[in-house]
């Protein structure tokens, strides 16, 4: 204290000096607050520049040997206008441990909040105190620190982040406290090892006074420390009992790990499939002896003891008050193992949450807490929430971020605890609710619209025309991932694993979300989003993959029984269900559902074990497809630059590593054969292949599962199937190539379909530089009399874009950004892209709302779309630069045509996507008041009684009528009228549902022909 | 107490003295040293059973024994603060502030969240008169860990009120003996700790629903007047002060005001009571005052000190009335502020007096988005439900269009580095749809709450005329 002193006169000192310069400061100054104009956005930084701080966060520790160091900051370049080793110095000036107490206790974490006028900075900080048992006392106060330049963020977001917070350190302790149980109990061994030794070793010697005296010396420390130990450890075993669950997952982490290992060691061999394998082979050894076979010879294991280590003798000496202070201490990533991959994980995926505007994250809450319930939600594309007809006013989540209503669990699952106890222990068991959770991530993937390489592993329920679980799969897809080590920059590279996993798992989930964003396929409704996430957690539970990715560990923990990744046939229709049950999730359907999973687990085994016997069928498929085009196709390929690809790999990695895509295809590809994991290293590099062929056209396509029908004779769900092996290419038959599913050969389709799904989504990543704003703002403002494409989605006319490959980026970018005026309908398969050689007939108009079409050369447009079906259906069509539809004339849609004639120009894509969000909402609150209106009115019981035509042509007419009162003419009816329906059906499937536990009898479906008109696109 | 204190630090010798130790302090494991030492005091008037809080704490860093307790205000009788919790409350918010200079105005906050002592502490450190000289100061408040979720909805309008409270002490500091210092603090703390008090049990939080407003088919309030009075409500950041003659009136007013409020801000609203009538504080949002005499009187002091402007509504006259702009506001309650500050210094306790000005009719800013809303309500069916619905939509809605104008702001001025140029601004409120000053004001408010400083960089194209006004302060 007295040294601070010092500091403060130092201080001081230099201070006055500084302002002697400039003017003697009138000692009552301080008495009087100064007038400070707020900026918006400008900072006053270090050193007094003004500059824009992004968020960051701060691992800092009190190092036993330096004081306090900034450890790990995310992102690796933040904070770098922000002085950080004050700022640590600053934050860990006081021991937060809790004072004084007798013998080994856990010490509760605590959290700050602190601001700071001169850096301008905001800083949330979370300590908590590892242990390890090389340190003094075996601690090491460690703390994560959020710092932000918003005023407001901190607190407005408090409880979101005190959870998150929670969690990580949650993470980190369990990990560290098995690290550290384990060194005891080795160090236990050693200590009795060396009594033994001395023991043994003294009687051997002569007898001495002098030694007798040493010896009893050294018992007693070795006994002091014996009794120190076992008290520690009888105090730390029922706290690490306490949570089982994650013990659960770090041990699968572990088998995985070994897996790895064991089968790097055997399975070289039965990679037959492949014929390129020695170069990946090379690469994969490469990277392993970095950091899995590199590690102390035996297995560490958190879990078990290692079998090969002998104990060794201690230099007594040592063990009490002559410590070592030259060697370094521990890195976090030694001191918490998993814990800290998953820890810093989960922290990069929640600034990207948090990094946001204030105002963004306050008014996705609001549209997060006007989904429930979720039967009156009128949704548009992916995160555009319209308007909730039937709120119930207590719903309305007012303020903080973190409470939000999340509907699938009850009460005490959800937990109002989040405020409780800040010791992540204490508080886990209720506490646990990610921002990944069902409601968070929602308001996550809005983030991701607005942000490019934003890294929120978040998924939200794209049914790209199939079936949930495909969904799933993408998913696991990414999650899985394999350990694969190589430099991060954070400060430990010493550490026994290195830090890779994050950067990759980043990576993977940076690709996946700007996969799911960009998919043009988002048709979403949040509200569905927890079933999803469910049905993901699921599967890698059931498949006991490592998802290093850590999708919600407490969901996981939570739920632990809905969906699955591999649906047979005969519980698909039971799965589909649970899944699209709402939030009114009972206690029975969850009963439902464990015995589903139970259905399905057996599935998985099943077709676990003869993954051979499918790998050969779908070789045998290729094989048989592979026609002369092939050919046509591989040239084509070689057109196709690779180099280009390759940018676009760097492109979308960005921050990271190549390899690391690379392991992400690996990671495709792995999972893809689930257990059996042949030989990943050189699958690695088929699917790197793969990602470079889906620089080709053909290899993209989205799949609406149904819309296959083609020559697969193998399947008699007929289903399309497709995979790809080596350098076999798709013939143009298989055109479909995309998702299939097939109940019978699950397996063999869920390898297939991940697969595309991955290239499909790696596909769209590389056209992904754009965000769905920017190919919003790109399309409404090159393509002319886009309201009436706009017009048919909003009124429910399907769309179809066409166009050939020459075509494909536009494609893609129109299908991106109509994507967002897609009302969500509970129907599959709304938004897709495909490559489609056969005719479309009738029957499929009704599948889809927006669809793109890549034909090939040979085919004409007239013979994929014939006349009568085109009748129907919008059609785009890209070459002949035409849009063929139904004319537009009305009002709400003209933001359209201004933005288009640039009467409004918005400088941010961002901003345009706000505004059209903004427009769909004025929409949406037009249908509201229509929708209640015709419902509260009488009409329908004057008519009691009538023929059920005649109702219907006077609500007919009286919905004409209230529309003609309120304003609302010409086409703009037709929309009202339309997405009041999709509400209406949504409410009618709900009755179904809970009243009947099925789905809702068929989607209706009404064609209504129209003359059409041709415009120029 | 704390002269006779002083005494012995002046003459050097720390006498070690067991008195300073309340008997129930528990297991004191270290030796009871002066720094343990503190006076203490009670609020008067105050229930305390309905007190979420604890206490409030006045500590200091001693330039001898570091960080030290200076003053308790003890709010909660029965679960007394105990001197060792106190002691390090202390030391965690005063010891990373060893560097801080003594000599700035700064009002630091600081928030802990310490389980493990079952109380979260929210604080300020500043500078103030010590024993001797300037000193690091800390004014903190106890509340237990359950009661986080209250203050987080509070947080806003504690700060406020903290803010200005410790602009008071400090002064109060400077000029006058510790003992003076304390007793007259007391008198303003009190005022403010019983508001808070009273917000945690009765606030527009709870148990309101649109079946209690002017929505609900059982009450009637004339549209046109409605209207004026959301308008005017949303224009001025959801602040308003309701004149009525009675209780009911008043009240309906205010409920149905507080359907446009968030949660947090209903939490800091009062509705008004017949039986125990509270005067306006500042930085509440939604408060009501009976009318006496028929004539107008408002807390002007209090409006003007308050973070945002304030609508006033008067149910008698049908006047809906608004302070100045936001832009305008704001220097005008730093002025007030300083005001305050002055006189306090030259030894006037009482209230500044602030004179009425000029207030603004809401019809001087026409809107479409409220009148819009408003008919469109009434011609919803009855069903509150779906008009509880229909507000959460216009309420999402315009947060919606609060953050396009955010966004747009921000583009168009490169982050802020270009200054909002009138062309600019028709620009971007055409592009927005905000033609009618009163929409745009609408807008701006909501957009300025969740992006402080938006609203100045926005309307303050009048250049001159406020950097005079602000010449003015400084010299002031």
């Amino acid at each position: 204290m007295f040294g601070a002193d010092a500091a403060h006169v130092n201080f001081q000192f230099e201070n006055q000096t500084q302002q002697g310069k400039t003017k003697t400061p009138d000692p009552l100054d301080y008495l009087f607050p100064k007038f400070i104009r707020t900026s918006p956005w400008l900072h006053t930084g270090y050193n007094g520049s003004t500059e824009c701080l992004e968020d960051f966060i701060m691992i800092a520790e009190f190092s036993e040997q330096e004081g306090p160091r900034p450890v790990i900051i995310i992102p690796k370049d933040g904070g770098q206008n922000f002085n950080q080793n004050d700022f640590a110095v600053k934050i860990l000036a006081v021991d937060h441990q809790s004072s004084i107490v007798e013998g080994f206790e856990s010490t509760e974490d605590a959290q700050v909040v602190m601001n700071d006028p001169e850096t301008d900075s905001n800083a949330f900080i979370h300590h908590i105190v590892l242990n390890d048992i090389q340190a003094r006392g075996y601690v090491r106060p460690f703390c994560i620190s959020y710092v932000t330049t918003d005023p407001l963020k901190i607190m407005k977001c408090y409880e979101e982040i005190s959870s998150q917070m929670k969690k990580v350190a949650r993470l980190m302790k369990f990990g560290n406290r098995l690290v550290f149980m384990r060194d005891l109990e080795k160090f236990q061994e050693d200590l009795s090892y060396t009594k033994a030794h001395l023991l043994i070793s003294q009687s051997r010697t002569q007898n001495s006074p002098q030694g007798d005296n040493d010896l009893l010396n050294a018992l007693n420390t070795l006994r002091q420390s014996m009794e120190e130990v076992k008290d520690i450890l009888s105090n730390l075993k029922p706290l690490l009992q306490l949570d089982a669950d994650l013990s659960e997952r770090f041990q699968s982490y572990e088998r995985e790990v070994k897996g790895h290992r064991h089968q790097h060691d055997t399975d070289s061999d039965s990679s037959s499939l492949k014929d390129f394998d020695t170069k990946d082979d090379h690469f994969a050894e490469k990277e392993l002896s970095g950091s899995c076979t590199d590690r102390t010879s035996p297995i560490f294991s958190l879990f078990s003891k290692c079998r090969n280590q002998k104990p060794k003798v201690l230099d007594v000496s040592t063990i009490r008050g002559k410590r070592r202070f030259d060697r370094s201490l521990r890195g976090l990533h030694e001191l918490c193992s998993w814990g800290a991959k998953e820890g810093l994980q989960k922290l990069r995926a929640f600034r990207e949450f948090l990094k946001r505007d204030v105002s963004s994250i306050y008014v996705d809450e609001l549209d997060l807490s006007s989904l429930v319930p979720d039967c009156g939600v009128l949704c548009f594309g992916s995160n555009t929430v319209g308007a909730n007809f039937l709120s119930t006013f207590d719903s309305v989540k007012g303020h903080s971020c973190s409470r939000r209503k999340t509907p699938y669990y009850t009460e005490d699952h959800c937990g109002l605890n989040s405020l409780g106890s800040v010791e992540s222990f204490k508080s886990l068991t209720s506490s646990f609710h990610s921002f990944f959770d069902d409601d968070t991530m929602y308001s996550a993937q809005s983030s991701m619209a607005e942000t490019t390489n934003s890294a929120i592993p978040f998924h939200r329920n794209m049914s790209i025309g199939s079936e949930n679980h495909e969904d799933s799969d993408i998913i696991d897809t990414a999650y899985d991932q394999e350990f694969i080590f190589q430099h991060d920059n954070s400060e430990e590279v010493n550490n026994e694993f290195s830090n890779t996993v994050e950067s990759m798992s980043e990576s993977v989930s940076n690709s996946l979300v700007n996969t799911l964003t960009n998919l043009s396929n988002v048709e979403t409704k949040p509200a569905a989003d927890s079933n999803i996430v469910d049905e993901i957690e699921h599967p890698i539970e059931n498949h006991f993959l490592d998802e290093y990715y850590d999708v919600d560990i407490d969901k996981d923990l939570v739920c632990s029984a809905k969906g699955c990744k591999c649906h047979s046939k005969n519980d698909k229709s039971e799965c589909t269900q649970s899944c699209c049950n709402g939030p009114k999730g009972t206690a029975a359907k969850e009963k439902k559902d464990e015995t589903v999973n139970a259905e399905n687990n057996k599935n998985v085994e099943k077709c676990i074990n003869d993954p051979e016997k499918v790998l050969d069928k779908t070789c045998d498929n290729i094989s048989g497809l592979n026609g002369p085009e092939s050919d046509l196709l591989s040239s084509e390929l070689e057109k196709n630059p690779k180099s280009k690809i390759a940018d676009n790999l760097t492109v979308i990695t960005k921050n990271d590593n190549q390899n690391v895509k690379d392991d992400m295809s690996t990671k495709t590809i792995e999972n893809r054969k689930d257990e059996d994991q042949v030989n990943n290293r050189k699958e690695s590099l088929t699917s790197r292949e793969d990602l470079l062929l889906s620089g080709s056209p053909y290899k993209q396509s989205v799949n609406d599962s149904k819309d296959f029908m083609f020559s697969n004779k193998s399947l008699d769900s007929g289903f399309d199937l497709t995979s790809r092996h080596g350098n076999s290419v798709l013939t143009e038959s298989q055109s479909s190539f995309g998702m299939s599913y097939s109940g019978i050969t699950s397996n063999i389709s869920n390898v297939s379909h991940r697969r595309s799904w991955f290239s499909h989504s790696s596909k769209f990543l590389f056209d992904g530089e754009s965000t769905l704003g920017q190919s919003l703002q790109k399309v409404l403002s090159s393509y002319n009399n886009m309201q009436h494409v706009v017009y048919s989605l909003l009124s429910g006319r399907p769309v179809v874009v066409i166009g050939t490959r020459k075509h494909e980026n536009s494609l893609r970018e129109i299908l991106q950004a109509l994507s967002v005026f897609v009302p969500y309908t509970p129907k599959d398969g709304s938004v897709s892209l495909l490559c489609q050689v056969k005719q479309m007939k009738m029957v499929d108009i009704h599948k889809f709302q927006l669809r793109g079409l890549i034909r090939s050369d040979r085919k004409s447009v007239d013979y994929l779309l014939p006349k009568t079906c085109r009748r129907y259906l919008t059609l785009v069509d890209l070459e002949k630069q035409q849009i063929c539809c139904q004319p537009y004339q009305g009002m709400l849609l003209n933001f359209l045509l201004s933005i288009h004639s640039k009467k409004k120009t918005f400088k941010s894509d961002t901003g345009m996507y706000s505004y059209i969000q903004l427009c769909l909402e004025e929409i949406s609150s037009k249908v509201f008041s229509f929708y209640h209106g015709m419902t509260s009115s009488d009409i329908g019981m004057n008519i009691h009684g009538s023929s059920v035509l005649h109702k219907s042509v006077m609500l007919e007419a009286s919905s004409e009528k209230y529309l003609g009162e309120v304003g609302v003419r010409n086409s703009d009816c037709k929309i009202i009228k339309y997405l009041s329906e999709v509400v209406k059906i949504q409410q009618i499937d709900e009755e179904f549902k809970s009243k009947y536990l099925t789905d809702a009898p068929a989607y209706p479906f009404s064609v209504n022909y129209q003359a059409l008109q041709t415009f120029k696109l | 107490m704390a002269g006779s204190f002083k005494n012995s630090l002046e003459t050097g010798v720390i006498q070690v003295n067991m008195d300073g130790i309340p008997g129930d302090a528990g297991p004191v494991l270290t030796p009871s040293s002066p720094s343990s030492k503190y006076s203490k005091s009670y609020i008067p008037h105050l229930d305390e059973t309905n007190s979420p809080f604890l206490g409030v704490v006045l500590s200091f860093w001693d330039n001898i024994l570091g960080p030290r307790t200076r003053h308790v205000w003890r709010i909660n009788q029965k679960n007394v603060l105990k001197s060792d919790l106190l002691s390090h409350i202390t030391s965690q918010v005063l010891s990373c502030e060893i560097c801080r200079d003594p000599y700035t105005c700064d009002i630091d906050y600081k928030f802990y969240n310490l389980p493990h002592k079952g109380v979260v502490v929210p604080g300020y450190v500043f500078s103030a008169k010590g024993t001797h000289d300037l000193a690091v100061h800390t004014l903190y408040v106890v509340l237990p860990s359950e009661e986080l979720k209250y203050y987080l909805e509070v947080h806003e309008t504690l700060d406020c009120c903290f803010r200005r409270l410790i602009g008071k002490l400090r002064v109060m500091l400077e000029r006058n003996s510790f003992e003076t210092s304390i007793e007259v603090f007391t008198k303003s703390l009190s005022e403010c700790i019983r508001v808070l008090s009273l917000v945690h049990t009765s606030s527009l939080a709870n148990n309101i629903t649109i079946s209690d407003t002017a929505f609900s088919p059982h009450h009637v309030l004339e549209k046109d007047f409605l209207a004026h009075c959301i308008s005017s409500h949303l224009m001025t950041f959801c602040r308003s002060l309701v004149i009525g003659e009675t209780a009911e009136r008043i009240n309906l007013v205010l409920y149905t005001l507080s359907m446009f409020n968030n949660q947090s801000e209903r939490r800091c609203s009062t509705s008004f009571c017949v039986k125990d009538p509270q005067p306006y504080h500042h930085d509440f949002f939604l408060q009501g005052l009976i009318k006496v005499d028929n004539k107008s009187f408002y807390p002007m002091t209090e409006i003007v000190v308050s973070r945002y402007p304030t609508t006033i509504i008067d149910l008698t006259s049908r006047d809906v009335k608004q302070t100045q702009g936001y832009s305008e506001h704001v220097l005008r309650r730093y002025e007030t502020i300083k005001n305050e500050l002055i006189c306090l210094q030259y030894g006037h306790f009482e209230e500044l007096v602030v004179v009425e000005q000029d207030l603004h009719t809401s019809t001087a800013y026409p809107d479409t988005l409220v009148q819009t809303f408003v008919k469109e309500m009434y011609d919803l069916p009855e069903s509150c439900n779906v008009r509880g619905a229909f507000i959460i939509q216009f309420m999402r809605m315009l947060h919606k269009r609060a953050q396009c104008l955010i966004e747009c702001v921000k583009a168009e001025s490169n982050d802020g580095t270009i200054p909002m140029k009138s062309p600019l601004l028709k620009k971007i409120r055409n592009d927005l749809q905000l033609h009618a000053e009163g929409d745009f004001r609408i807008v701006l408010a909501t957009a300025e709450k969740l992006k402080p400083g938006l609203f100045c960089f926005v309307k303050n194209h009048k250049g001159k005329h406020d950097r005079d006004q602000s010449k003015n302060i400084e010299i002031l």
